[in-house]
């Protein structure tokens, strides 16, 4: 694994914008993309809007162990991250996705990255250098959770980065979907922020208009 | 060098946009003159100049331009224009519905007031799985058409068309890319005329867009309803026909709806079949219709498409299809071996796009096609009908000049009707979409057994087994000028119709370039290879000097008429050859026996309904004849169930690789870019058993020592492609070429992009020194 460069992105032939997950299997690390299992864990969001959001508890680049019951009472975002991936590399270099982490906070609300790269695979970053990454981007979210095995990942049926949810307070799925509703990503600063706007109408006491949308990366 | 320009333009856009709009100002000025129709075909002849401005991107993945189909826009009338997208290998675009990620091909249109461009039109896709995602999308190429429409009122003298074209391009990485397009078009008044440099380009885009059902499967139906998380469709085929066998799969229109990387079941009852697309938990959208396009790896029947868009609201349920017979399921992504994403061993596969041969100009073709015509006459599928022309010519030279001058012309009128009644039919069925071209008629296997009787019976007429009316004018009474006006008329359509297996020289640019074209176009070149065909009699007929140098008629006439028996037999052997070729041994063996009963009812009739015989006798002779020579057509007859089969086609190629020296392979474009990537030059043989000048070639020329040991000492890779049979892919590949007939000799040079063209009548010195690459080869380069 050599040193990422910093973000030129027309050299950064190595980005990543799909997530890959692992199994369990040894023989996975024979190959370049991970193997992975049946299809079946695949058909797309286990992980229902509106059904409770599958439960995790993963270790933080820091070392913490973060769960999501330790947020009960308070919205979460988990925002899918793959810091090799072009689209990540996009809404990170823009600074579009550090504000619209800002602006959520600001009301309460918890940001949480998370990574479920394979560690086999090229697009693999070890802690110490997301931490890195998460300084020079200065990211804000509340914390980058590593998903090693996949497993968080499979359950909320994740497939690219930055694939967005939006939990409430309750422990409710309420949104699932793409961050933004520019695809193209011609400009993803003016892009509107569709978790931002689940949160905005779940905070106002209005049902989310649009609560499950295609994810992009 | 596939990365290169694929159409050289020939000069800068601003040089060829300020060249456009001079013409346009000139046709548009002289609109209302009769001239302006002569002014349009010299704008024709001039070169075409750039088509297709889109930028170089060299730092994209992907290579797009957006190419107009006419050369003029008329207001008022939509046209087509194609995006084309050249992919780097390994790479892929995405379809309508990309599946679990990635982004359709989209066009940003910046376009002129009143100018409206529709959807983009998607060709059938092909799985791309990566990890446990499933994909849609195209690798190498894709071709999108799209049409532009100009309303009636637009007054501007230059249509400018521009769009930026946004697509993701992935391996494993996904990059946006984005490029501008556009293209500037003349407008004038009058009907937008064809582009022939990009015709054979939206052939090959049409070809690969999905049929409808049940528009081109007439009785086909399909019905579907969701349940359980499922939508489940079924498929009818329309009563007699058989439902597809092989593999099926949905490919739904929306994303968001289905589980793309699920296994879709396709369970097969006796009265439809039912196939089971699993949705996602929870779509994006709602589920509300069935869209799609449903893709049968074996075709849904000959002469079918292979994939069909379908679309209906849900039905409330499904009909009963009675007993299950058996299920298979096909396109699950995940399965342990499958390699995940695009391997480099795809990567080589990636066919180079054929840059559309420099067509000539419409006076050119005509002029080829009017050499190529007089020429047909020496050709040898034709001498035998002629020379009984010509017999029937020497007769009346001298007696009868009058005769011989309205014999001429008939005769000439039958040519002409003829090739009319030829173009019409291929003008026609190529429109409907069929992938045909000269000769065609000749890969229909009843054809081919309705010439050997046809033949067969003239042969028996000229040994005098049977004369047709009186005996008197026996001397020359021949089929084809038996009844003199109406014979010599006769005698020209015979003659066309046996001229379909040879083809001369400087007719295939002639056709190439016909077929390519406006109906117009194409009638005026068949009309130019009809006078050429016809015109050595005309001059006989009109030309008193010239027809007192034909020999004195004498005894040696019925000698000569006799001889001309063993041609025409001869002929007869050739075709049952190629039927056999066609349709297999059997269909021999019933043309064969066929042929004796025929032979046998045109002896009765001579020999018990000559004008001598009694009422009595005659009218037996008739009854009797008729009933066997109906048994015998009967028995002629190619039946539908002896189609050929694989091994009957490679026979043809097989009989070529005997002996020593140069093997010839089958021949397939990817194989063809194989052999080019490796820096082998190729020689590539576009054949038919039907076609007589392929065999000479070959047999004269290709297959002789001096020939093989040229190929064999340069390292030279020799195709042969068989057009014996109707072949869609070698149909195309002719198109590319420029040509719709075989023979066509290509060779491909190492270095060199331009394909070099051989004539159609080869010789050693043609085919050796353009493997030299010497300039003698590129004159014959047409």
């Amino acid at each position: 694994m050599t040193p990422r460069p910093a973000l030129i992105y027309h050299l950064c032939a190595a980005l990543h914008c799909r997530l890959y997950r692992r199994v369990a299997l040894a023989l996975a690390l024979l190959c370049t993309l991970p193997a992975f299992a049946q299809s079946s864990i695949m058909q797309s969001s286990l992980a229902r809007v509106g059904d409770p959001a599958p439960s995790f508890t993963l270790s933080s680049i820091d070392g913490r162990k973060v769960s999501l019951a330790d947020f009960r009472g308070k919205y979460v975002v988990l925002e899918w991250w793959n810091s090799e991936c072009y689209a990540v590399n996009i809404h990170y270099g823009a600074g579009a996705m550090q504000a619209a982490q800002r602006q959520a906070r600001a009301d309460g609300t918890v940001w949480l990255s998370i990574d479920s790269t394979h560690p086999a695979h090229p697009s693999f970053v070890d802690a110490k250098r997301s931490q890195a990454m998460l300084k020079q981007w200065k990211g804000n979210q509340t914390a980058l959770l590593q998903d090693t095995d996949g497993r968080t990942g499979r359950a909320y049926g994740a497939v690219v980065t930055p694939h967005t949810y939006v939990i409430d307070p309750a422990g409710t799925l309420i949104y699932s979907g793409a961050i933004d509703d520019q695809r193209a990503m011609r400009d993803v600063r003016k892009a509107r922020n569709l978790a931002l706007a689940a949160l905005g109408e779940a905070r106002g006491g209005k049902p989310v208009s649009r609560p499950l949308t295609q994810a992009y990366g | 060098m596939a990365d290169g320009p694929m159409i050289s333009p020939c000069g800068t856009a601003r040089g060829a946009l300020a060249r456009r709009c001079l013409r346009a100002a000139v046709v548009r000025l002289l609109a209302l003159a009769p001239l302006s129709v002569v002014l349009v075909l010299l704008a024709l002849l001039a070169p075409v100049d750039a088509i297709g401005q889109g930028l170089p991107t060299a730092q994209n993945r992907v290579q797009v331009d957006l190419l107009p189909e006419p050369s003029t826009a008329r207001p008022g009338e939509p046209f087509q224009a194609l995006l084309r997208m050249l992919i780097a290998p390994g790479w892929h675009t995405y379809w309508m519905n990309p599946g679990d990620s990635g982004l359709a091909t989209q066009l940003q249109w910046r376009l002129p007031a009143g100018v409206t461009a529709g959807a983009l039109s998607w060709p059938v896709p092909m799985r791309l799985p990566v990890g446990p995602l499933m994909n849609y999308g195209y690798e190498n190429e894709v071709l999108l058409p799209v049409q532009i429409t100009v309303p009636a009122g637009f007054a501007a003298p230059v249509l400018q068309v521009s769009a930026q074209a946004e697509w993701l391009v992935c391996k494993e990485v996904c990059i946006p890319e984005s490029a501008p397009v556009g293209f500037q078009l003349p407008v004038a008044a009058i009907a937008a005329l064809a582009d022939p440099r990009v015709a054979p380009l939206f052939a090959k885009a049409r070809a690969a867009l999905p049929g409808t059902l049940p528009g081109t499967l007439p009785g086909w139906t399909a019905v579907a309803t969701v349940t359980d998380g499922r939508l489940r469709i079924v498929l009818r085929a329309p009563e007699g026909t058989a439902a597809p066998t092989g593999e099926l799969y949905f490919y739904n229109a929306t994303e968001g709806q289905v589980a793309h990387a699920a296994a879709q079941t396709v369970a097969r009852h006796r009265d439809g079949l039912l196939i089971d697309v699993p949705l996602q938990p929870q779509p994006i959208t709602p589920v509300q219709r069935m869209d799609g396009l449903l893709v049968a790896a074996t075709g849904f029947g000959a002469g079918k498409p292979t994939a069909v868009t379908i679309g209906a609201a849900l039905a409330p349920s499904l009909p009963d299809l009675g007993p299950l017979l058996g299920t298979t399921t096909v396109g699950g992504a995940t399965s342990p071996s499958a390699p995940a994403g695009a391997g480099p061993g795809q990567a080589a596969a990636r066919p180079t796009l054929q840059s559309p041969a420099a067509a000539p100009g419409l006076l050119l073709a005509l002029l080829l096609a009017l050499a190529g015509g007089v020429v047909l006459n020496l050709m040898p599928c034709v001498f035998p009908v002629l020379s009984l022309k010509a017999l029937a010519m020497v007769g009346q030279a001298r007696s009868d000049p009058r005769g011989l001058r309205k014999g001429g012309l008939a005769f000439g009128a039958g040519v002409l009707l003829a090739f009319w009644a030829l173009a019409g039919t291929l003008i026609a069925l190529r429109t409907g979409g069929e992938q045909i071209g000269w000769g065609f008629q000749l890969q229909s296997p009843p054809f081919v057994a309705a010439m050997a009787v046809l033949f067969t019976l003239l042969a028996l007429n000229l040994a005098g087994v049977f004369e047709i009316g009186s005996r008197v004018a026996a001397l020359a009474g021949s089929l084809p000028e038996r009844k003199g006006v109406a014979g010599s008329f006769f005698g020209g359509v015979l003659a066309v119709a046996v001229a379909a297996p040879c083809t001369a020289p400087f007719m295939g640019a002639a056709l190439g370039y016909a077929l390519a074209q406006p109906a117009p176009h194409a009638l005026a070149v068949f009309t130019a290879l009809a006078l050429g065909m016809a015109l050595p009699y005309l001059l006989l007929s009109f030309v008193p000097g010239l027809a007192r140098m034909l020999p004195r008629p004498g005894p040696w006439m019925v000698t000569f008429r006799q001889a001309m028996v063993f041609p025409l037999l001869a002929t007869v052997a050739w075709l049952a050859w190629v039927l056999g070729l066609q349709a297999g041994m059997d269909a021999v063996f019933g043309l064969l026996a066929g042929l004796v009963l025929i032979a046998f009812a045109a002896w009765l009739y001579g020999r018990f309904a000559a004008p001598a015989a009694s009422t009595r006798s005659r009218a037996f002779a008739i009854a009797a004849g008729l009933a066997v020579a109906l048994a015998g057509g009967y028995l002629a007859w190619p039946s539908a169930s002896q189609d050929g089969t694989a091994g009957a086609q490679s026979a043809n190629l097989q009989g070529d690789t005997r002996g020593p020296g140069q093997p010839w392979q089958p021949w397939s474009p990817d194989r063809v870019a194989e052999l080019r990537a490796e820096g082998r030059p190729v020689f590539i043989d576009f054949t038919a058993a039907w076609c007589v000048t392929c065999q000479a070639n070959k047999q004269l020329v290709l297959d002789t020592g001096a020939v093989r040991t040229a190929f064999a000492s340069r390292n030279v890779a020799t195709l042969r492609a068989d057009w014996t049979r109707r072949d869609r892919a070698i149909s195309e590949a002719l198109a590319g070429y420029g040509r719709s007939g075989v023979p066509v000799y290509v060779i491909y040079l190492p270095g060199r992009d331009a394909p070099i063209l051989l004539p159609e009548l080869l010789t050693r010195d043609i085919v050796l020194s353009a493997l030299d690459g010497a300039p003698a080869a590129a004159a014959g380069a047409r």
